[in-house]
């Protein structure tokens, strides 16, 4: 108080201005990431009916940590927003931390490097996958190229797509990767938040998630979207911003996480060419309190399997099918950033529903399973959580905490 | 008495002003989102539009009218202090001091709020304008009502003069000196 009485009148009621402004803008917005850091403890569950788990903290100040992956040495990889890569020996010991070589990365808001993803067919190729945003403050979007990986360090380069078209402000990327059996690439997108009427139009990119072979190449048996002007690589679309994709073995689905803007964020079941409503339907309203659509259901557009109301904004997906947690057989868990916690998610066989509908249903949901949440998990770490991954051979599962000092923890059975 | 009667007809006109601007912009800004959903979806009906505009009134009004509040505690001293100079256009300078301020508070919000835009409607440039013309419509409402307040309040206390020397110059009745509290 004592600083704005040396400023004169005028300029303090500006500078109270600015604050009860910038107060008024914070306060209408919920899922948007803020970093807060706190002191990293080991911690142990205690929970009876639930398997005991350990938390061990492998590694610390990684840089707004977005993506793991796991070496065949089980080394790991970690992606850093800030567009670093951290290569990471098992126990966590850092081995060397680099930037990958990407001419035109754009990091800024929720811009920056996105995902790491090994192709199938690593053993072999060694190829893997980068996803980020590529462009400048006023013409950037979510660009995916291919690098070849030595042990070491990443060469040839080659940017295999380039999400459009280039637009402006940093958020909505979208950004994750999975690979279906039949070795296609999917990325997942967002709608760039101020183009938000864009995911519903199949003549760009925006709000859709993408398939394409690892090279580039449009798949010949991408769904053809009734527009003649339509992306080819479009696979959905009508999403807001998808953090999360995994593939179900024993469903032969593909399944997303997206956030919603306040409320409903989404698991989806993805069907080759459907529409996900985004945002002609939404269970959640706009940041300000005001109405994005007045629909929350239309004939033709796909509902979810599960909604979130309040946000817990999710920013990842895995479905789990390691060793480690075999009662966690077929779970979907989705780390949550607003939510500080990990959602898991079981299916339930839909007792009413015929086992085999020649109809399928308006909305689109699957009429078989429902899913159903059953716990949330670290809540104890009170840390946003970007994303989970299951170790391939050991089925232990890794963490990474949302903040600029965020960390990789190692979750594993008691 | 010149004083008094001015603050306070500034004061009671800037509450309905900042509600009527507040109320205006809500409309405006369910309008454009609702223009949007119809772009690409099926038309909207009139009752999915009043119902849409009524439950945006109730959830966004209160903090767009907040921000309108904010804007003009800023912009309306300015357009009075330029009135003092100028001497005349009070009406014009409430109006334009209440449009500019809420584009300068929709820049600032958009700068500080974690999402590229706040409100949906000052996306485009049509838009922004549309919303700012209720800080325009705020700021008028705010130049005539305050005259309209000043006038039937100098009026009431002419009342109030006129009598208590009307009953000076009447010697046998009393003076009435608790009735003229003026000051």
């Amino acid at each position: 108080m004592k600083a704005l009485a040396i400023i004169s009148g005028a300029n303090a009621r500006l500078l109270s201005v600015g604050a009860t402004l910038l107060f008024l803008a914070c306060a209408s917005m919920s899922a948007v990431a803020q970093d807060e850091a706190t002191p990293q403890i080991e911690a142990e569950a205690n929970d009876a009916a639930e398997p005991a788990y350990h938390l061990t903290t492998l590694h610390e100040n990684l840089s707004f940590p977005w993506s793991l992956a796991v070496l065949p040495d089980n080394s790991l990889l970690v992606t850093e927003r800030s567009g670093t890569l951290a290569h990471l020996a098992e126990d966590g010991e850092l081995l060397s931390r680099f930037e990958p070589p990407i001419d035109d990365i754009w990091v800024d808001g929720q811009a920056g490097l996105f995902e790491v993803a090994l192709s199938p067919n690593f053993r072999n190729n060694q190829h893997l996958f980068l996803s980020y945003a590529c462009g400048t403050a006023n013409a950037n979007n979510t660009c995916l190229a291919k690098f070849t990986w030595n042990g070491e360090t990443l060469s040839d380069g080659q940017v295999i797509f380039r999400a459009l078209p280039a637009k402006r402000g940093s958020a909505h990327y979208g950004g994750r990767i999975a690979f279906m059996p039949d070795n296609t690439l999917l990325l997942t997108l967002g709608d760039g938040f101020d183009y938000r009427e864009d995911a519903q139009r199949v003549s760009n990119h925006l709000g859709a998630v993408v398939r394409i072979e690892q090279d580039g190449r449009i798949p010949t048996d991408n769904p053809i979207l009734t527009s003649r002007e339509s992306k080819a690589e479009i696979f959905t679309y009508g999403h807001r911003n998808v953090q999360g994709i995994a593939w179900h073995p024993e469903q032969q689905r593909m399944f997303i996480s997206e956030h919603g803007p306040r409320g409903g964020d989404e698991i989806n079941r993805l069907r080759s060419g459907a529409n996900y409503g985004w945002p002609l339907i939404t269970a959640g309203v706009d940041y300000t309190g005001a109405l994005i659509t007045p629909y929350q259901q239309l004939p033709g557009l796909t509902d979810p399997e599960f909604n979130w109301t309040p946000s817990i904004a999710p920013a990842g997906l895995a479905i789990y099918y390691g060793n480690m947690f075999s009662e966690w057989h077929g779970d979907l868990l989705v780390p949550a950033l607003a939510g500080k916690h990990v959602a898991r998610l079981r299916f339930y066989r839909n007792e009413q529903a015929p086992a085999a509908s020649p109809v399928a249903p308006s909305n689109g949901r699957s009429n078989s399973y429902n899913l159903q949440q059953e716990e949330r998990l670290f809540t104890e770490l009170n840390q946003r959580i970007r994303d989970i991954r299951v170790h391939p051979r050991t089925g232990a599962l890794y963490l990474l905490t949302d903040s600029a000092n965020g960390t990789l923890i190692k979750v594993t059975r008691n | 008495m010149k004083h008094t009667s001015h603050r306070l007809s500034y004061l009671l006109a800037f509450l309905p002003a900042v509600i009527i601007a507040g109320i205006l912009g809500s409309v405006l800004q369910t309008q454009f989102n609702i223009l949007a959903i119809g772009a690409i979806g099926p038309a909207i009906d009139l009752q999915t539009r009043l119902d849409t505009t009524w439950y945006d009134l109730l959830h966004f009004g209160p903090l767009f009218t907040a921000m309108v509040a904010v804007a003009f505690i800023v912009a309306l001293p300015v357009a009075h202090l330029i009135v003092r100079i100028q001497r005349r256009q009070f009406i014009a300078w409430c109006a334009v001091a209440g449009a500019v301020s809420l584009w300068a508070t929709f820049l600032i919000a958009n700068h500080f709020a974690p999402m590229p835009t706040l409100i949906a409607a000052t996306r485009t440039t049509v838009g922004t304008l549309f919303m700012t013309s209720s800080g325009l419509v705020g700021g008028f409402v705010y130049a005539v009502l305050s005259r309209h307040f000043r006038k039937r309040l100098i009026r009431k206390l002419r009342a109030q003069h006129h009598q208590r020397i009307q009953g000076n110059t009447t010697s046998a009745k009393p003076t009435k000196t608790d009735s003229e509290r003026t000051s």
